[in-house]
């Protein structure tokens, strides 16, 4: 499969479906890019076509595992698929400031 | 949860709850009946239901539920908000008082409460009746124009939805099995409002142990909906054996055509604990904590103690001479002070809490006597000592009592005076020089003058050939004995008098007194020290005894000079008179060769103290008087000075008074 996931400084983007079909390999990849490098990473999600609960659970890992890092983790921009999933679940703030959530 | 540990939260949050019940009846009675008012009270009745039934307090949730049921029929303008519904409502609400109280106790519920409860039920299912029946009679009655049924409202207005609560968890297998747990809460957004959603990733595990295609998510939805619950059932139809989901009805808006239940039968709202509704202001409120008064109460004493240690500290680093000593002391100083000034913060207490009790209180009274009798508030953010507002209550009902009793008159004699009917009770608070200020004013007949006279000549309390002024005969009924009722009433004229208002009043260290205009109504002002504590005090001394004055109360400090002899001097222009402590002590130390005087100021009144040496600010911490002192009417109070030796605290209105009425006398004579 082809890699999802471009990281360039620190920015992260990924491209294509963030669902059940994708999860697996997308966990290595985005993980592998937060560990990365700089402090701050800026999740660019407006070229993803699909996204699904597999896929939320893979942005909800994500900013776990920078939390647990001590980095941030910002959604700097989503695509309409993306966008209706977090606003059906009211996770919004996860666009705005993704510090204020911490971990349960 | 251990329940046992968690009800007396659960007392406190229903005194809360009882409380913004009660301040929404009474906004209603004000006349300002809004859905928002309503709901309020619907809402506190409800999470009491929901509170009491988690604790298994059936006698409570019986009780209640049947309130509630009532409430929903005005909610859904079944029901018009009447002033007799709203007097029944205030009984309820203070039922329910008395049984969470009961709760609390642990005793057996005794008979009188039980029937009380009874009576009150009746008279509930006695409105129920009344509303069940009456949208059919006024719609037989009208065919043609329904919408003008008596006390309906179009029914635009009335929504006939539920709140819902909706917890899914799903089991780890669901995204394999091909199915989306997103689909479902789209799929109940269809026909529901999702009022709140929470994604519950408690479960989510680290990387190295994450699965992808396991699903971990389970979401917790508030849900308003017109929809049965069996339909929100159904959305999740597809996944019926891989999720747990539990529906918890938060509140019910019946239907319409649903017959309204005269007893407790709707089945209570256990499954789930029962979230108390309005989350954000909660969230809101639990900034605060609540900590026992007692607790609070050890900090203040030991922090008296450290302000008497440091000052000994500071006197013997003074004595000895060691400056870098001097220096640590007073940065300790400093710090004590603070610490003082946040402690003392700590037990500051708006006195609006108090203020709104009178709302009830003028509602029944002036229920009871027919008259029309509105209550205006100000300064409600004034603070002051919990203690002094715990003490303060009492009083203030006696005064507001008296004034709805006595000072109101009523409603023609209001008419042919020319005044407004109803008539108003305010109530005002405001700080003034380190005291508080209370204010009950009617606008009322005023006091009678000459009937307290010839009162006051018939009980001995005065003799025949005094000239009085009128501030003096006023404050006569603040005598012991002393009533003027013509009649005796349920409400005040039972002996119980002003001069046990006095009484308490003094105790705390506080003055009253009251003023008068004949037609224009009656002021009782209260004065009250702001803490009962720890005060700013100024030390003075008398030969080689000394003395603590307030701060607050000073404004400023002269060379001693008196008008040849006179007990009195010439402040900028202005008769100042003054005491001399020296005489009052009745020391026989020599006197000083240049004594001061220092201007004191109570409720208005300046007057001036005679003290031999000014020796500087003193951080007092007040100790009670022993009981040998308590016939000195100079001194109210001792405080201990860092040397150990014992300082008294001096009275300042009582030695103000006492300068200007021998200043007077002096006059006179």
């Amino acid at each position: 499969m082809k890699r999802q996931v471009r990281s360039k400084g620190a920015r992260l983007r990924i491209v294509g479906e963030m669902t059940v079909y994708t999860a697996a390999a997308l966990q290595t990849e985005v993980l592998a890019g937060i560990t990365e490098r700089t402090a701050t990473k800026l999740l660019d999600l407006s070229e993803v076509s699909e996204m699904d609960t597999a896929g939320l659970q893979i942005l909800l890992l994500a900013r776990r595992h920078a939390l647990a890092l001590g980095r941030e983790l910002q959604i700097v921009a989503a695509s309409s698929a993306v966008s209706e999933v977090l606003q059906l679940l009211q996770l919004t703030t996860l666009t705005a400031a993704p510090a204020a959530e911490a971990n349960p | 949860m251990n329940l046992d540990e968690a009800l007396p939260g659960f007392i406190a949050e229903s005194a809360d709850l009882l409380r913004e019940m009660e301040a929404a009846l009474l906004e209603c009675t004000a006349g300002s009946v809004t859905p928002e008012t309503i709901n309020l009270i619907f809402r506190s009745a409800h999470t009491i239901k929901g509170s009491a039934g988690l604790f298994g307090l059936d006698d409570i949730v019986a009780f209640v539920h049947v309130v509630e049921t009532v409430l929903d029929g005005v909610r859904l303008n079944r029901t018009a908000m009447s002033e007799e519904l709203i007097a029944l409502l205030l009984s309820c609400k203070d039922h329910i008082q008395s049984l969470v109280a009961s709760v609390g106790t642990a005793a057996p519920p005794d008979s009188t409460l039980v029937t009380r409860g009874e009576e009150l039920l009746a008279a509930l299912r006695q409105v129920s009746a009344i509303e069940a029946a009456g949208p059919t009679d006024a719609t037989a009655g009208s065919p043609e124009h329904p919408g003008n049924a008596i006390g309906t409202r179009p029914s635009t207005s009335a929504q006939t939805t539920t709140d819902w609560q909706v917890l899914v968890r799903f089991s780890p297998t669901v995204l394999t099995a091909g199915m989306d747990p997103l689909g479902f809460i789209r799929y109940l957004r269809t026909f529901c409002e999702l009022r709140r959603v929470e994604v519950l990733e408690d479960t989510l595990p680290g990387p190295e142990s994450f699965n992808a295609e396991t699903c971990y998510l389970g979401f917790h939805m508030d849900l308003r909906t017109s929809a049965p619950r069996s339909r929100i059932e159904g959305a999740f139809e597809f996944v019926r054996e891989d999720c747990t989901l539990q529906i918890t009805e938060l509140h019910a808006e019946p239907h319409r055509d649903a017959q309204i239940p005269a007893g407790p039968s709707s089945p209570p709202p256990t499954q789930a604990r029962p979230k108390r509704e309005g989350a954000p202001e909660a969230n809101v409120l639990s900034r605060s904590i609540r900590v026992d008064a007692g607790k609070l109460d050890y900090l203040i004493t030991r922090i008296g103690e450290l302000i008497i240690a440091a000052a000994g500290v500071s006197l013997l680093a003074r004595r000895g001479g060691n400056s870098e000593l001097e220096e640590r002391t007073s940065t300790l100083a400093a710090l004590v002070e603070q610490v003082r000034e946040g402690a003392l913060q700590l037990r500051m207490v708006k006195i609006g809490g108090t203020f709104d009790r009178f709302k009830r209180v003028v509602h029944d009274v002036s229920r009871e006597l027919g008259k029309e009798i509105s209550l205006a508030l100000r300064g409600e953010d004034t603070e002051l000592d919990k203690t002094v507002v715990e003490q303060i209550g009492d009083p203030l009902t006696h005064l507001v009592r008296n004034a709805i009793d006595h000072g109101i008159e009523p409603a023609e004699v209001r008419r042919a005076r020319g005044k407004p009917a109803g008539g108003t009770i305010t109530l005002n608070a405001f700080h003034d020089s380190g005291s508080i200020v209370i204010e009950v004013r009617d606008d009322g007949g005023g006091l009678r003058r000459e009937k307290i006279l010839a009162k006051a000549l018939e009980k001995g309390l005065i003799q025949e050939d005094r000239a009085l002024t009128d501030p003096e005969i006023f404050n006569l009924v603040f005598e012991p004995g002393f009533s003027t009722a013509d009649s005796v009433t349920n409400l005040s004229g039972r002996g119980v008098g002003m001069d046990v208002v006095k009484r308490n009043i003094t105790a705390l260290r506080g003055t009253v007194g009251i003023n008068s205009v004949a037609g224009e109504g009656t002021t009782v002002t209260v004065r009250l020290p702001l803490t009962l504590a720890i005060i700013n005090g100024f030390q003075v001394a008398v030969g080689k005894t000394s003395f603590v004055l307030p701060l607050e109360s000073i404004e400023e400090c002269i060379e001693f000079s008196a008008e040849n002899g006179h007990d009195f001097t010439n402040l900028r222009g202005h008769v100042l008179p003054f005491v001399r402590l020296r005489e009052l002590v009745g020391t026989k130390e020599p006197a000083a060769r240049r004594p001061s005087i220092v201007v004191v100021k109570h409720a208005g009144e300046r007057a001036g103290i005679v003290v031999d040496a000014l020796l500087g600010e003193f951080q007092t911490v007040i100790k009670p008087l022993g009981k040998m002192f308590r016939k000195v009417d100079y001194v109210s109070g001792s405080s201990i000075l860092g040397t150990g030796e014992v300082a008294l605290i001096l009275d300042v209105p009582a030695l103000v008074q006492q300068a200007i009425v021998r200043a007077r006398n002096h006059a006179a004579a």
